[in-house]
């Protein structure tokens, strides 16, 4: 029984439309490739995967299970969603329940012993001698277990053994653990004695059914035989962002630490119909996976390019995960960065922490030229140039919320059109961030933008300028930058996402919304893409996202600083146009 | 396209490709990194709807038997239709195998009468295109012809490289009025593509009379005779068709993917080329590899240097080896220091440390299969 209903929210936008275990990893496998790999690979085929979050997607990557070599007539692939039972019917209320819910599917195998699975972890493990240690110890149920550092311990299910493997004390997430060996989330149940103890949970109504949580520990307190077994090899939760682009640096490494080559052991997936990948002779590649269907044209360098990606010419990419077919155009600059699905970036962005560093040095007023006027006109207000929203005719729904979760400051960015009276320009900004903004947010941007210095003085780091679309100056107008998501410097393009020639992008943010004009160029790459992907109307921000709109640039920035910092954002612009 | 049910025939006994065909028919012949050349015209065919789809084998089928299976990869693993596979010799009287491509058809007439399609389309195997089969089927039915033969426009090197071919004469209205096959001085630059669209009736009748009275061959024999009595048409294909019959049009060919534009008309994202999946990881470049102007498919792993070629799935380079406008074949591996110049590895060679193969563009060095250097 593979648990794949999780939503594996601090994935962000990645996970917004499918499950976690069909987000994409490895350059061509989805996360519950590796489960499902692993259960055909240890003779298992007769498997139900539990659904329950955005399950369409991966129910038709399942499909007949085919792929897997589960497509049977005894046994095989079954989906199984929560269902409606009598006249009523509930959510998996946790792993213990889902499974609860689905007795009745298992028990009409009639099975000695059951395997529960999670569908989110990558490692490839045979499971028959976990089975065969179960059986022959006579357990209840068997737990697989790896040695984790100490400092992460607390971040997992811990338990501590005899020396027979016998478990003799379990703590989901402890503050203080008692040993590191950690659950992998591999469990072999007997299935008579888990079946009861479902039952049990199900009755308590404290119990968050959680198998963690509630089902180990209940069967520990009862005196059950519960063994570990340890595992040796790779094994990685893909739960976020960074660990979720740190597994895939890791298939780069050597000697390899998940060795897929193995033919005995073998991951299967899904292929996608596409032909050999091509490298032109402007292309350069090296420490890289590459897969079908793509075609290179600029520099990859310690990447996982995925599926049917292109890569424009004078392009450098770097120790970057990019998504099945993202289109990214010529003289890009990437860099600890993963670009989702079908994302495109047009010719002449940059996306690095590199791009961020100079920008920070630019900020005070780095305006694009045709706004450097209005900027400069609203300078008596002390929300100048690091407040700037880019208001197109019309539309004024411009904003750009910045800033790591260390800046506390978030910078809002309104740029008037060109040839748009001046005057109005702070007004907008103002208006624009409170559209974003939503409740409380908008009163500062309003207060703000309205002329308080109070914000550079209350301390905390300066706002960051962390984005413009240096190629077409105003044409920004619908873009947010999240950034609590990704603390650790890298930047995720979220699925299906736009972005216009030559905006620039700091490191450590998410994009997930379309950078792109009403009819703007994306240059090189320009494909039907950017007409499919009109922006979404605005959320509300996320509570923890730092939304000060409307924050006063740098201390002591004021209306002469952005009047002379606005030709050396031109410059700037004409260097990184291509 | 829907009323039209296909028909691959795999006969090659004029191909010279030597080892490359020396244990599988050229249909099964690999190509373009991870396919063998029947896929394109069965893609072909399963692009334009035709989900009826036998392919007539004749000798070294094994291979593509094995590559076929019961056809998933098409979409032709279906309860009605999909794809048959005839083995040589279904019937028990068949026993010549020297006999024509008329006496194959007529072995699997049995096929033809159960099939409830109106429209049959003809294709041997050796054709690279990927093509919408509509329009010449649309020029077929406007024409009110009774058999329409698709061909193209082939150049100077084209002829010399061909081992056989038909050249078409046409009328202004599109007729054919003349046939000749393997001309030495063509009248026509029009070749044939050993494509034929024509109805399953007036096909199971003409080959009906064909066996009855001893003909052999579809082109030479049928089509040459009923020139005057039947309305046999030609229509031209415009897009990108190239037919593998010896060696060097194996290499040239395969070299022409390189190009953009042809690789992105055989691949195009709306139409696929299909084949046999191969669950191959992503292909590894390593510290130092260096790849320029090259496909390379799944499963690789390069360490070397790589320029102008095409790697099939599951390629080794390893350090230091410089390969040049070489074409290497599924689970090859050349061993460090090697250097490979106008080379065809066939499938499993292992080139050895330190080696140097040097062939021409003209007369690439050509390695069979499981060879060790």
């Amino acid at each position: 029984m593979i648990l794949a209903g999780g939503q594996g929210s601090r994935l962000g936008s990645l996970t917004k439309a499918i499950a976690k275990p069909v987000v994409p990893f490895g350059g061509k496998y989805k996360i519950i490739d590796f489960a499902l790999s692993n259960c055909i690979n240890s003779g298992i085929d007769t498997v139900g995967v539990l659904t329950q979050y955005q399950p369409h997607e991966l129910s038709r990557y399942i499909g007949s299970g085919q792929p897997w070599d589960m497509d049977r007539y005894n046994g095989g692939i079954y989906i199984l969603p929560p269902y409606m039972k009598g006249k009523s019917g509930e959510w998996y209320k946790g792993t213990a329940n889902a499974i609860y819910q689905n007795i009745a599917f298992v028990e009409s195998f009639d099975p000695e012993d059951v395997l529960i699975l999670s569908g989110d972890h990558i490692y490839i493990m045979d499971y028959r001698p976990m089975i065969e240690a179960h059986e022959a110890k006579r357990a209840d149920a068997t737990i697989a277990v790896i040695t984790v550092p100490w400092e992460e311990a607390s971040r997992f299910g811990i338990m501590a053994v005899d020396e027979d493997e016998l478990v003799t004390s379990f703590a989901e997430k402890p503050k203080k653990p008692a040993s590191n060996l950690a659950s992998m989330g591999v469990y072999v149940f007997n299935w008579k004695m888990l079946k009861k103890y479902l039952i049990l949970d199900e009755q308590s109504e404290k119990s968050s059914n959680d198998f963690g949580k509630n089902i180990i520990p209940m069967m520990l307190k009862d005196g059950l035989r519960l063994y570990a077994h340890s595992f040796h090899s790779y094994w990685k939760d893909v739960g976020t962002i960074e660990s979720l682009w740190q597994a895939n640096m890791d298939l780069l490494q050597k000697p390899l630490p998940l060795d897929m080559y193995i033919d005995s052991r073998r991951i299967y997936c899904r292929n996608p119909v596409k032909p050999p990948h091509f490298v032109s002779s402007s292309a350069r590649i090296s420490n890289c996976l590459v897969t079908e269907g793509c075609e290179i044209y600029g520099e990859v360098e310690k990447s996982v390019v995925f599926t049917g990606v292109t890569i424009g010419k004078g392009s450098r990419i770097s120790n970057s995960v990019i998504f099945p077919n993202a289109k990214i155009g010529e003289g890009c600059v990437i860099d600890r960065a993963i670009v989702g699905d079908n994302a495109v970036i047009g010719d002449g962005c940059e996306i690095s922490a590199s791009a961020r560093a100079g920008l920070d040095e630019a900020a005070p007023g780095a305006a694009a030229p045709g706004a450097a006027a209005a900027t400069a006109t609203a300078g008596a207000a002390a929300a100048t140039a690091a407040a700037v929203a880019v208001a197109p005719a019309g539309v004024a729904a411009a904003t750009v919320t910045a800033g790591t979760a260390a800046a506390a400051g978030a910078a809002t960015v309104a740029v008037a059109p060109k040839g748009a009276a001046p005057a109005p320009a702070p007004k907008a900004a103002a208006q624009a961030a409170g559209v974003a903004a939503g409740s409380p947010a908008a009163q500062a941007a309003g207060s703000s933008a309205a002329g308080s210095p109070a914000a550079p003085e209350a301390g905390g780091p300066p706002p960051r300028l962390i984005g413009f679309d240096s190629l077409s100056g105003a044409d920004i107008y619908d873009t947010t930058f999240l950034s609590d998501y990704c603390e650790d410097g890298i930047s995720l393009i979220a699925p299906d996402v736009a972005i216009g020639c030559g905006v620039r992008i700091g490191g450590g943010c998410m994009v997930d919304r379309s950078i792109v004009a009403p009819g703007g160029a994306l240059g090189a790459v320009a494909t039907g893409a950017a007409a499919r992907t009109a922006p979404p109307p605005l959320p509300p921000p996320p509570a923890s996202a730092p939304v000060m709109a409307g924050a006063g640039a740098g201390a002591g920035a004021g209306a002469g600083a952005s009047a002379k910092a606005a030709p050396a954002a031109g410059r700037r612009l004409k260097e990184v146009a291509p | 396209m829907k009323d039209t049910m296909g028909i691959i025939l795999t006969k090659d006994t004029n191909n010279k490709l030597y080892e490359l065909s020396a244990q599988r028919a050229v249909a099964a012949v690999p190509f373009g990194g991870r396919y063998r050349i029947i896929d394109f015209i069965l893609s072909s065919m399963v692009n334009s709807d035709i989900s009826n789809v036998g392919v007539v084998t004749h000798e070294n089928y094994q291979s593509l038997m094995d590559h076929l299976g019961a056809g998933k990869e098409w979409d032709l693993d279906r309860k009605l239709c999909g794809l048959f596979i005839f083995p040589p010799n279904v019937r028990k009287e068949s026993v010549d195998r020297s006999k024509g491509t008329l006496e194959e058809l007529y072995n699997i007439m049995h096929y033809f009468r159960r099939s409830k399609e109106k429209y049959v389309v003809i294709s041997e195997s050796g054709v690279i295109c990927n093509m919408q089969l509509d329009d010449a089927m649309e020029f077929h039915l406007s024409k009110e012809a009774d058999v329409t033969v698709l061909y193209n426009a082939v150049d100077a090197r084209g002829f010399k490289e061909l081992s056989s071919l038909t050249s078409l004469s046409v009328d202004r209205n599109g007729q054919i009025v003349s046939m000749e096959i393997n001309p030495r001085f063509p009248k026509s630059n029009k070749v044939s593509m050993n494509i034929y669209i024509t109805k399953k009736a007036l096909l199971e009748t003409l080959i009906d009379e064909s066996i009855s009275s001893g003909l052999d061959e579809i082109e030479s024999d049928l089509l040459r005779k009923n020139l005057g009595s039947l309305r046999i048409f030609a229509y031209g294909y415009r897009g990108y068709v190239a037919r593998i019959d010896t060696v060097r049009s194996y290499f040239r060919t395969s070299m022409e993917l390189l190009n953009r534009n042809v690789m992105h008309e055989l691949f195009s994202g709306e139409n696929p080329i299909y084949t046999k999946v191969k669950d191959e990881v992503p292909t590894m470049y390593g510290d130092r590899a260096s790849v320029s102007n090259s496909l390379i498919a799944d499963g690789c792993v390069i360490e070397g240097n790589v320029q102008n070629s095409i790697l099939f799935r599951g390629v080794q380079i390893s350090k230091n080896v410089n390969v040049a406008n070489s074409i290497i074949l599924q689970n090859s591996e050349v061993h460090e220091n090697s250097v490979l110049e106008n080379v065809i590895l066939d499938k499993d060679v292992i080139v050895r440390v330190g080696k140097r193969l040097t062939g021409q563009a003209d007369y690439p060095v050509l390695i069979g299969k499981g060879g060790v250097i």
